[in-house]
């Protein structure tokens, strides 16, 4: 054999050898000497600092939550009277907790002998400093609760005790909901990526482990009770939802949960929590043990899961790739949330958000059929009197939106709905004196004129602020928010029917008024009105409808001149008023006609209110695609139609059905309004002009329970007076058939007069 | 007062770190651990509490650009002297709790180092990854902007001693015109790469310290769109609320089953 190669193999080989030096080289020097190219991160060394926190903050976090929630168990438990028993043991829990808590923030510091510098300032836009005063205000209500709680159960019998000890216990069930759920926006609104990409998700998930621990030392304490039984089921089951979305999220931005140390810690923390808990909870749950076994898996869970998140941010913040890959990415997809940083814009979901919320507090004065039997029992006045505060409240709401309305206008909605929840909060909180006081003046000043003003002054700026905010979506946005108020009734009314029962009517409404107040004036500091000629990004008004959306704009002034106020006006009074004379009869014919109880009658008008708050939503949203005027068309045509039909009825569910669709219709109609109004003058001076249509309902809702007993005095029976209300009806077609918007040549004067 | 700035110039760095001593020394800044990084010749490898300048060291192929703009060299060298941003939205500012973080007359951001008490939230807000903990001293510290020297009248230590004029310093709205004038001047000889990085579309809302670099800002540790942490709070917040009223609601119905 020829040992010497043959040399066209050996000058190929070489020619080899050079390509993939070539080629190579450039990999050899990589893994050597490492290079940066394309968009490599800096030697892939981290971008962002770790957080520096220590085994102190995560235990906080913990404790936090569990101390935070058991006051609010503490709080429902006292309100359905659980017993003493559990009450005192989840109020010593939070104010163990409350006492703990800042014992661990102070052991984090760099510098513990300065811990009061947190005190120096009161920043909203800092969740570390919120979370500062949120725990010394969480920490302070609960010890007034425990104090006077102690203080009660040992028989000490000092005036005001009990009101002092409601309001600390309300307080500290709201602060704590608060110190429970902030912590995930601590960590929410932080440059780590992991924490800030899963800022939605982590309040809930955090306030669930709250609620699952307390509930589930409460048992591990020997309360073995039904109710904390259903609250380990739900938080189990609602920790099991979130580990499922977090475990399937597999984007680049949540390796940390699924790669790597904290991916361990973060899976063992979830399924001890959800799966865990939950099964065994299902399985064993029966008895004492496993009841035992499910809440320490579920408080292991917990406190794990707590830690594993400040683990997995570490290891987020150690990977520049997939932080520069995220921000690339977002840049690719527009969603950059602010395109110009000098023009802040609120969020306007959180402001439709905000609107709901309050329009369920203002809402609530519909709750007033739970007030009146106590308050006729205890304070020797007869029904009419008692009726009349509300007949009175619902003058002064037509008389607070116009004022409201007007003043919006000038002065913004933030400002307005402030002061319109002291007010309201404030009638309350005086009603209570009333009832403690045995003054009928006081309660008709109080309940009648002062919450109605004020809920009348609120009721307009929600409306008219998220009419601005939603050119694009305005039927069904402004629908919402006025089905808030339709739903205040729904949800207040129970509680406060609990409450009346367990603690008496000027507690009650005491309670009641704090709440509010708190409540609408938070919700209030959400509004702002948009930037002139602000439009949603990317919006152009295609349809019909959205092109009347923004056509034009009217002054109050100029907008009362034209017909067409005068039509809407109307429209909504004939709406209001035959809803009004028809409904009020609703358990007086159910009686007579289809020979219902009085008991249940009076159910079926409470769950008929569910209708009234639904029509809401559902014929705003259908004004979005069939036009207003058309809705208000079919609600007049279907009410014609029912009223007809309304007398002949014998049976109970079509009697039923009839009043659930009487009940859409009637909530359709302010459902629908405030959009229709914002399409013809323009969503400027919206506040003024709906404010002024608005007391159309003032006064539809004084004049037509007069005209319908009046109507019955002369006819003798429900039967005519029905037939005329649906003649009224029928007749009323018309309007939304010649219901058309301002010319342009008058809003054209209407804009230069403005000039 | 004028607001004042750094124009840090990548292409005009030699990498003598004299602005990293120089700022040690004004600033009496502490030593921060010797240890070989074995990146270039990059051993300081990122800003820190104890480190307010740093020299990145990019060792590239030819694939991101030439050395010269008229050679066809296989490999290119890049310096930069990353510094603390001064952000129009500082994260750092907005999340500290105790007021010690604060907006200076001049523009930039400060931390009073008598009133922070260390408790570490800036840190995880900063964007740039640049304030941290001194762990032996337990406060945040970063670059001042050397306030005090410009309170005299004189110019930051770094861009005194930079030998280059690497790093100059001015009024902000002069300096950004000079950054664009020398972007256009580097484009025309040939350095197609070159730009200005100033996130000032993003929430950040520009920066008080701004560079001009070669390649990709992410070459640079510098993120290609920085977002002020607060701008994550109205849907953090937003979903606290909306889980609490959730968690009512669940509490509710529980105690009426009960």
């Amino acid at each position: 054999m020829n040992s010497v190669p043959r040399p066209k193999v050996t000058e190929e080989r070489l020619e080899e050898i050079r390509r993939l030096g070539a080629e190579q080289a450039f990999t050899a020097a990589k893994t050597n000497h490492p290079q940066i190219q394309q968009r490599d991160s800096y030697y892939k060394l981290s971008a962002l600092k770790a957080p520096v926190w220590t085994w102190e903050i995560p235990l906080y976090f913990f404790i936090g939550g569990v101390a935070g929630v058991s006051a609010c168990l503490a709080f429902f438990a006292q309100v359905f009277g659980s017993g003493p028993g559990l009450v005192r043991l989840l109020l010593w829990m939070a104010l163990a907790g409350g006492a703990f808590c800042p014992m661990l923030l102070v052991a984090d510091l760099g510098r513990p002998s300065r811990f009061l510098n947190m005190l120096r300032v009161f920043k909203w836009r800092s969740p570390m400093s919120m979370g500062v005063w949120i725990l010394v205000a969480f920490s302070g209500c609960v010890f007034v609760a425990v104090v006077s709680n102690e203080l009660l159960l040992h028989g000490v019998t000092v005036s005001g005790l009990l009101a002092l000890r409601w309001i600390a216990e309300a307080a500290s069930a709201l602060t704590g909901l608060l110190l429970a759920s902030y912590t995930g926006v601590l960590i929410g609104a932080t440059a780590i990526p992991v924490w800030s990409y899963n800022r939605t998700a982590l309040p809930a998930h955090f306030l669930t482990s709250g609620l699952g621990a307390a509930a589930g030392i409460a048992e591990l304490a020997g309360f073995l009770l039904p109710v904390t039984q259903i609250l380990g089921f739900a938080s189990a089951g609602i920790e099991t939802l979130l580990g499922a979305w977090f475990e399937l999220r597999r984007t680049p931005v949540n390796a940390p949960l699924h790669h790597g140390r904290s991916s361990i810690m973060f899976r063992i923390a979830g399924l001890l929590a959800g799966p865990g808990a939950l099964v065994v909870r299902a399985v064993w749950g029966s008895a004492p043990a496993g009841r035992y076994v499910a809440a320490s898996c579920f408080l292991a869970g917990a406190l794990l899961s707590r830690y594993a998140w400040i683990w997995a941010g570490r290891a987020s913040a150690k990977d520049p790739e997939v932080q520069f890959a995220f921000q690339r990415s977002e840049i690719e997809a527009g969603e950059r949330r602010w395109h110009v940083v000098t023009e802040r814009l609120p969020n306007r979901w959180g402001i439709a958000l905000a609107a709901v919320v309050m329009q369920i507090c203002l809402g609530a004065v519909y709750a007033w059929s739970v007030f009146v039997k106590p308050l006729v029992n205890t304070q020797h006045w007869t029904l009419t009197q008692v009726s009349l505060s509300f007949t009175i409240n619902v003058f002064f709401i037509g008389v607070g939106t116009v004022i409201g309305g007007l003043w919006m206008d000038r002065a913004g909605p933030r400002k307005v709905a402030t002061v319109a929840g002291i007010i309201y909060g404030a009638g309350y909180i005086l009603a209570s004196t009333a009832a403690s006081n045995h003054s009928l003046s006081m309660l008709y000043l109080s309940y009648g004129v002062l919450a109605g003003t004020g809920g009348g002054m609120g009721y307009i700026c929600p409306v008219a602020t998220v009419a601005k905010w939603f050119p694009d979506k305005r039927g069904v946005m402004t629908g919402l928010a006025v089905t808030g108020y339709g739903a205040g009734a729904l949800l207040m009314g129970p509680i406060a029917a609990r409450t009346i029962v367990s603690s008496g009517v000027a507690t009650t409404f005491l309670m009641f008024g704090i709440g509010y107040l708190i409540l609408v004036v938070l919700s209030a500091q959400f509004y702002a009105n948009p930037p002139a000629e602000w439009k949603p990004a990317g919006w152009v008004a295609t349809t019909k409808v959205a092109k009347a959306a923004t056509a034009q704009t009217y002054t109050v002034k100029d907008a009362m001149a034209t017909w067409q106020f005068w039509l809407l006006w109307g429209m909504l009074f004939l709406n209001v008023s035959a809803g009004i004379m028809i409904i009020s009869q609703a358990s007086p014919m159910a009686q007579q006609q289809v020979h219902l109880t009085a008991v249940a009658a009076g159910t079926m008008v409470g769950l008929l209110g569910i209708f009234n708050a639904v029509g809401r939503f559902f014929w705003a949203w259908m004004s979005d695609m069939i036009g207003r005027s058309r809705v208000y068309l079919l609600l007049y045509v279907i009410q014609a139609v029912i009223f007809f039909s309304l007398p002949k009825i014998g049976t109970q569910t079509v009697f039923f059905l009839a009043f659930a669709t009487i009940y859409l219709c009637y909530g359709g109609g302010f459902g629908t309004m405030p959009s229709f109004t914002a399409d013809y003058f323009g969503a400027k001076f919206m506040g003024g002009i709906y404010g002024w249509i608005l007391l159309a309902w003032g006064v539809g809702g004084v004049v037509s329970p007069l005209m319908i007993a009046r109507l019955r005095q002369i006819t003798g029976q429900y039967t005519t007076a029905v037939y005329i209300i649906a003649a009224v009806m029928a007749v009323s077609i018309i309007l939304p058939l010649i219901a058309k918007a301002p010319a342009k040549e008058e809003a054209s004067a209407a804009i230069r007069s403005v000039a | 007062m004028t607001k004042t700035a750094f124009l840090t110039d990548a292409t005009l760095c030699i990498g003598c770190k004299a602005c990293e001593v120089a700022c040690k020394e004004w600033n009496e800044v502490p030593a921060d651990g010797m240890e070989w990084s074995g990146l270039s010749y990059d051993n300081t490898k990122s800003l820190g509490a104890s480190t307010w300048r740093h020299v990145l060291f990019l060792e590239q192929p030819m694939v991101a650009g030439p050395q010269r703009a008229d050679t066809q060299d296989a490999f290119r060298w890049v310096f930069l002297s990353d510094v603390c941003k001064h952000c129009a939205n500082a994260g750092c500012l907005e999340s500290c709790p105790t007021g010690s973080i604060c907006r200076t007359e001049l523009g930039s951001v400060f931390v009073q180092p008598d009133v922070c008490n260390g408790c570490g939230y800036c840190v995880v807000a900063c964007p740039f990854g640049v304030i941290d903990r001194r762990p032996e001293d337990g406060r945040a510290f970063k670059c001042t902007f050397c306030y005090d020297r410009q309170k005299v009248g004189l110019m930051p230590a770094c861009a005194t001693a930079c030998p280059t004029q690497s790093i100059q310093f001015g009024p902000l709205e002069e300096l950004r015109e000079r950054a664009k004038t020398r972007v256009g001047e580097l484009q025309e000889r040939g350095y197609t790469d070159a730009r200005i990085y100033d996130p000032q579309e993003t929430s950040v809302g520009g920066i008080h310290a701004f560079f001009v670099i070669l390649g990709e800002p992410e070459n640079y540790n510098l993120p290609p769109a920085p977002e002020v942490p607060t701008s994550y709070l109205a849907s953090a917040w937003g979903s606290a609320f909306a889980a609490a009223a959730m968690l009512l609601m669940v509490v509710y119905i529980a105690f009426s089953l009960h």
